[in-house]
């Protein structure tokens, strides 16, 4: 198969955080990525290798209630959370 | 979706949003991966398939209907056992391939040949259909 397990699971990370954010809306998802590139030089998809980014700007954008978009990102992902990276992943962002 | 005929291959790029989550939903799920690239070559029965991948029987044949939901898998065929009626199914997709631009993914999707040849058998079938009907 072309696809690697590992683009597979970057693209299926990306999928379910990028879903999240515009369930809660458009502007919402803009924000988060214009302030990942601003600050880290990095694009969503990448957040797969660097959860700590996403979990600080989350943090820094919408305070205590960071932890109910953390729990939404959760149980979109919670089936894969039995393979490692995706584990840790959660873990990583759960912090 | 998006067909791109260049060369020999018949890569076809998945533009809808939920189709694309659909399939990596499943193509990252470790089991149901298994079952597709089992059933790229070889139309199989269930039972069959979950024995090679070593699943479970409980959790596989919920995996299995979920992917017939999904248009993952498709029946080719049915055979008779001892009086038992048993569907073969094959992978709808042979090969995926996904590029991450920046904020973009792009996943493509390379159609099972044998259920290409299946759907034009049943577009030549329809469209017979119609003239005999006109």
């Amino acid at each position: 198969m072309e696809a690697t397990d590992n683009e597979i699971k970057k693209a299926l990370v990306f999928k379910s955080v990028e879903k999240v954010l515009l369930n809660i809306g458009e502007p919402v998802l803009e924000e988060v990525t214009g302030r990942l590139y601003e600050n880290y030089k990095c694009h969503l998809p990448d957040c797969y290798e660097h959860p700590e980014y996403l979990a600080r700007i989350l943090k820094d954008l919408f305070g205590a209630v960071h932890l109910h978009i953390i729990k939404l990102i959760n149980k979109e992902l919670e089936e894969f959370s039995y393979q490692k990276p995706i584990e840790a992943f959660l873990n990583i962002i759960r912090e | 979706m998006q067909v791109n005929l260049q060369g020999d291959s018949e890569w076809i790029a998945v533009n809808d949003e939920t189709r694309v989550r659909t399939i990596l939903r499943a193509y990252g799920d470790v089991d149901k991966k298994n079952i597709m690239i089992n059933l790229v070559n070889k139309p199989d029965i269930t039972s069959n398939v979950l024995r090679k991948c070593d699943i479970p029987q409980t959790s596989g044949y919920r995996k299995i209907k979920e992917l017939i939901d999904d248009d993952l898998i498709v029946t080719k065929r049915s055979i008779v056992i001892d009086g038992r009626r048993f569907y073969k199914y094959i992978s709808v997709f042979e090969d995926l391939d996904i590029l991450i631009a920046k904020n973009n993914v792009v996943i493509k999707v390379k159609m099972n040949k044998e259920v290409r040849n299946m759907q034009l058998k049943n577009k030549m079938n329809l469209s017979l259909d119609e003239q005999i009907t006109n």
